[in-house]
Parts: C-alpha cells; sequence; structure tokens
C-alpha cells in the first residue's frame, strides 16, 4: 500500500516537473519567434576622382499612419509608437558621414526587426539591401533607410497596430518594430547633396569638396567644407568651423561659421522643400535667420530681411538689398558698400587704414568706431534727417552742393566715409 | 380488496378525466409561442437598442475628436510650453498694433514685416501637419519654443519700427496719409 502511494506521489511530481519544463520551453520558444533580429548591411565601392554623393537623411524614411500615434522619444531618435505606447519605428536621427583619404564609399546600415513570424523578419532582412551604383556621371545616390519604400502603421479601436514595412519592389512584409541606424564615409575631395524635409543630425567631417543642403528643421555640424550652398527653412544650428565660399538662403535659421573667404547671403531663393504652400508670404531669399561669422574675407548679402548678422572680423561687406536687418561688425578691416533700408549698422572697429564705407539707408541706426589714428573724410548728405552726429569734432573740408564733407586726422588719405541716409541716427567716434 | 379499492374500482370509468380537445392544446401552445416570441422580441429590441446607443456614442466621440484637431492650446501644453503665456504674450503685442498706423509711403516697406507674421502662422500650421504625421517629437517642442521667441522678437521689431517711423514723421513730415497696418 505505501509503496504505491509512493509510486503515485513520485508519477505525479514526474507529471508536474515535465509540465513546468513544457511551459518553459513554449515561453522560450515564444521569446525566440518575437526576438529583435539585427543586421548591418555593409556596402563599399570604388569610386573616381570626380564624385557627387547624393543622400537622404535617415528621417526620410516614407511613413504612412492611420490611427493613433503616441510619441515617447529621445532626441536623437525619430520614433513611432502604436496606440498602447509600443515602440514601431525608431530611427537614428544622427547621420554621421566621416571624410578619409580612400577613393572609396561606404555606406553602413543596422537594420534591427522584430515581427510575430519569425520568418517574415528573416525575409525582410533578406530582401533589404544596399543600392550603391556607380553612376557614368560619378554620381553615387545613398538612399540612408535601404530600399525600404514606406513604413505603414494602422490601428483602430478594435484592433490592435498592424504594421507593414513596403519594400520598393511592392512587396509588404508585416513586423512589430523597425530600427535603423546609418553611417556613411566619404572621400575627402567628393562633393556631397544633402536632403531632408525631417529633422535630423548631421556631423560631417573634413571635406575638401562642396556641400550642397536642402534642409528643412535639420541640424547640421561640419568642421570644414570647400563650397557650402544651403537652402535652410527652421534649421536651428547650422555651424561649421570653416568654409572657403558659402552661398546661403535661410529663413528662420541659425547659421555659424567660425572662418571663410566668401560668404554670400539670400543670392538664390529657398527650394521648394524649405517654402510654405503660399510663396506670397515670404519674398525675401533670407528671413527672420540669425548669422554669426567669425573671420571673413568677403560678406555679400543679396537679399536680407529682419536677419540678424553678427561678424567678428571681415575685410569687405556688400549689402545689395537688405530690409529690416541688424547687422553687427566687431572689426572692419577694408570696405562697406551698403544699399538697404532700415537696417542697422554697428561697426565696432574700423580698420584705420579702411578704403570706404558708403551707406545709403533709411529709418535706421549707424554706428562707427573709428581708430583714433585714422584719417578719412566724410561726406554727409544734407537734405537728410540725421541725429546723433556730434559735428564739432569734424572740421568742414568741403561744401559740394549736396553734401558736406567733414575731415578727420591730419593727413591726407583716400579713406572715405558716405552716408546717404534719411531719418537716421548716425554716431561716430 | 378493502371497501376504498373496491370504490375506485367500481368508479375506474368515472375516475377517469375525459380527453382535451386538441384544439384547446393548440391554443395553449399558440400561446405559450406567442408569450416565447415577446420575450425574444423584447430582448432583440434592448439588446439592438443597446447596440445603437454604443455606436452612436462611439460616432459622437469620434466626430468630437475630429472636431477638436490639433491646436495651439493642445500643442502647447503637450510640450509643457503653457507657462510662458505665449499666446496671452502675442495677443496683447497684436492687440497693441490693431490701431497703429503708418505713412502711405512707408506702408510698402512694412509689408515685409507683416508677411512674415503671415509666415509664422504658416509655419505653425506646419507643425501641426508634422505632428500630424509624426506624433509629439520632441525637437518640435524645440521650434515652438523658438518659434514664440522670434514672433514676439518680429511683434516688438514691429512696434519699434512703427514708433520710429512716426517719431521722425513728427520731426520731418512726408504729408502723406496714414494707414493702419492691420494685423
Amino acid at each position: 500500500m505505501k509503496k504505491s502511494s509512493l509510486h503515485i506521489q513520485s508519477t505525479l511530481l514526474l507529471k508536474f516537473n515535465t509540465g513546468v519544463a513544457l511551459m518553459y520551453c513554449l515561453l522560450f520558444a515564444q521569446s525566440i519567434l518575437n526576438a529583435q533580429i539585427s543586421k548591418t548591411y555593409v556596402e563599399e565601392i570604388s569610386v573616381g576622382k570626380q564624385v557627387e554623393i547624393l543622400s537622404n537623411v535617415p528621417s526620410s524614411i516614407g511613413v504612412n499612419v492611420s490611427g493613433t500615434v503616441t510619441t515617447n522619444n529621445t532626441k536623437n531618435r525619430y520614433s513611432l509608437s502604436g496606440k498602447n505606447g509600443d515602440l514601431r519605428l525608431n530611427v537614428l536621427k544622427d547621420l554621421l558621414i566621416e571624410t578619409w583619404d580612400k577613393a572609396m564609399v561606404r555606406q553602413e546600415t543596422k537594420i534591427t526587426v522584430n515581427s510575430n513570424d519569425d520568418n517574415d523578419a528573416i525575409r525582410l532582412l533578406a530582401l533589404m539591401k544596399i543600392k550603391l551604383v556607380n553612376g557614368p556621371d560619378g554620381r553615387i545616390d545613398i538612399d540612408c533607410n535601404l530600399n525600404i519604400d514606406l513604413f505603414k502603421m494602422k490601428n483602430g479601436w478594435f484592433r490592435s497596430d498592424d504594421c507593414t514595412i513596403q519594400l520598393e519592389s511592392g512587396e509588404n512584409i508585416s513586423i512589430n518594430y523597425l530600427e535603423l541606424e546609418t553611417k556613411l564615409f566619404i572621400p575627402k575631395y567628393a562633393n556631397l547633396n544633402l536632403k531632408g524635409n525631417k529633422h535630423c543630425i548631421i556631423r560631417l567631417g573634413e571635406l575638401d569638396g562642396d556641400l550642397d543642403v536642402e534642409m528643412k528643421y535639420a541640424e547640421i555640424y561640419g568642421v570644414s567644407v570647400n563650397n557650402l550652398r544651403a537652402s535652410l527653412r527652421s534649421c536651428y544650428n547650422v555651424i561649421f568651423e570653416s568654409v572657403e565660399n558659402a552661398d546661403i538662403s535661410s529663413s528662420n535659421s541659425y547659421v555659424k561659421i567660425d572662418k571663410a573667404n566668401i560668404i554670400s547671403i539670400g543670392s538664390q531663393s529657398l527650394n521648394d522643400a524649405c517654402k510654405l504652400a503660399n510663396p506670397k508670404y515670404m519674398r525675401s531669399n533670407s528671413a527672420q535667420s540669425k548669422y554669426k561669422f567669425g573671420q571673413l574675407n568677403t560678406l555679400q548679402i543679396s537679399d536680407s530681411a529682419n536677419d540678424e548678422i553678427v561678424i567678428n572680423e571681415v575685410d569687405n561687406l556688400i549689402m545689395k538689398s537688405s530690409n529690416f536687418s541688424n547687422l553687427e561688425i566687431n572689426k572692419l578691416r577694408k570696405s562697406l558698400i551698403a544699399d538697404v533700408k532700415n537696417t542697422d549698422i554697428s561697426i565696432g572697429n574700423l580698420d584705420k587704414d579702411f578704403s570706404e564705407i558708403n551707406i545709403t539707408n533709411a529709418l535706421s541706426t549707424i554706428e562707427i568706431s573709428t581708430d583714433k589714428a585714422s584719417n578719412y573724410l566724410l561726406s554727409l548728405a544734407k537734405d537728410n534727417l540725421i541725429e546723433g552726429f556730434d559735428e564739432a569734432k569734424f572740421s568742414l573740408y568741403a561744401d559740394e552742393g549736396l553734401n558736406n564733407v567733414y575731415r578727420f586726422g591730419s593727413k591726407v588719405s583716400n579713406s572715405t566715409i558716405t552716408l546717404n541716409c534719411d531719418r537716421c541716427k548716425f554716431t561716430i567716434y | 380488496m378493502n371497501n376504498f379499492e373496491k370504490y375506485l374500482q367500481d368508479n375506474k370509468d368515472k375516475l377517469q378525466s375525459d380527453s382535451v380537445d386538441e384544439k384547446v392544446w393548440l391554443m395553449i401552445e399558440n400561446e405559450m409561442l406567442k408569450s416565447k416570441n415577446r420575450r425574444s422580441k423584447r430582448f432583440l429590441r434592448i439588446t439592438f437598442i443597446v447596440i445603437f446607443m454604443s455606436l452612436l456614442g462611439c460616432l459622437i466621440y469620434v466626430l468630437q475628436d475630429q472636431d477638436e484637431g490639433l491646436n495651439e492650446q493642445k500643442i502647447l501644453a503637450e510640450y509643457d510650453l503653457t507657462k510662458y503665456n505665449f499666446e496671452e504674450k502675442v495677443n496683447t503685442k497684436k492687440q497693441q498694433l490693431v490701431s497703429a498706423t503708418v505713412p502711405e509711403t512707408k506702408f510698402e516697406d512694412f509689408q515685409i514685416l507683416l508677411q512674415q507674421l503671415e509666415f509664422m502662422d504658416g509655419q505653425f500650421q506646419d507643425y501641426i501637419r508634422y505632428i500630424e504625421q509624426n506624433g509629439y517629437q520632441e525637437f518640435i517642442g524645440d521650434q515652438i519654443l523658438n518659434f514664440y521667441k522670434s514672433k514676439i522678437e518680429l511683434l516688438d521689431k514691429i512696434k519699434s519700427e512703427i514708433d520710429k517711423i512716426n517719431y521722425y514723421e513728427k520731426i520731418k513730415p512726408s504729408y502723406t496719409e496714414y494707414v493702419t497696418i492691420e494685423i
């Protein structure tokens, strides 16, 4: 009797243990089935001496969402979550573009997928591919999102998140989660062209070639670039250490360049991606932006409206059209030619050997601080209403009919300051 | 056999009940069926009303949600920006400019600043579209913070430029009509 009871007990224990083990096996199998699978795609191609690289940015991924989108993202991630806050799309917004001496372009993209059906995830990773192709004209197109055409998410009251990746081939694959990270390596001498209209952060190494950017909501941190052409809207940090030449059109942006040869502002109209639907809103090529420049050879302002421009040192400055902008120069070495309106100009330190300042302006405040050792002639239009000018500090040199010419300094000099500014406040000291 | 048993045997025929007419049974059955049907109908009616009311409730909720959509207040609250009272500051500054006038000759130049103000309104619509498409992305909060600073700066600029124009107009009149800037 005792033996039989023990036998039953041991049988029950064995069955219980088997059940527990089976349960763990099932849970393990489930966890394997729902595990995230990652794959890093790497492609490297040789390029010629003339290469132009066109790239989008990671956040350029096409998105089609129908239903509830909840977001709990960090600044460096472009992410979309479903109706219960489950993270569905997670794109690293940082696009690191390293430059090297090799004549090679390399793309590294890490994709992480999670799907209900493991086979779907494996199939998606198998179907994804990098498309680096060396075009006949030396042009290489880079898609940071490989061959993904669209990330689609649908949910509803009685429907949980239904996420699908649509590939460029038209194939749709069901997933739970997609993560993307891209890194590029390009030759230093390459010309780079970047486009994006969603928030992204671009970190670019030293580039001896040219950089062309059309960006909305972007941050760009660069070291050095040969020629920079930028069309920017609401880009709050576009920062470079040195640029040979730059041509910038922007609205509501912040641009900082520490050193440059020639910078041009507003010479070209903003690209379509940087415009609003109604173009009448903004006619100026540069508006409501803040520019901070370190050391420049020449700054040319072609079309500016209500910008704030601060320069540490500049040799030559030409302002063709500016309305309601503010210009603050710490040190001006040679010349300033300005035909503007309502534009306040402040020169903190005018070099004693400057050549020419010629300002046509109205309704503005102009302040010039000159070197005590400098010698120059100051010409003021007689019919202008000018406040703040202390005539007693100058000796009248000539009466030229429409202008009074004053002389500063004891030596003869070719340096001239000509001011035609009606309804202005003008101080020179 | 006792007397009682004998009595039962003798009166067996009398004690047995007459068979009931089939029509009566049918009537009873019909009556029972009708009652059952009435109960089913009542149940179905109540179920239908409950489902209808639920669907109506859902529809009203969805329509209300659609009507509300995304607006400036909702977005400011989402990014915890209500503490800055941006809307109030903007409205106060706009209010100060409602009746502001400038000489007609200066009005066209002034349009540049007014268009920038319109551009900024359009910009906010762009933020709304972005949020509708991509949810509340964190950087939009930073953008909106800068957006309002710029908008307030712009309104201050408009005010100071009007003051400047009118100050010089008093000293050196252009003898043109004044026009309202219409913000």
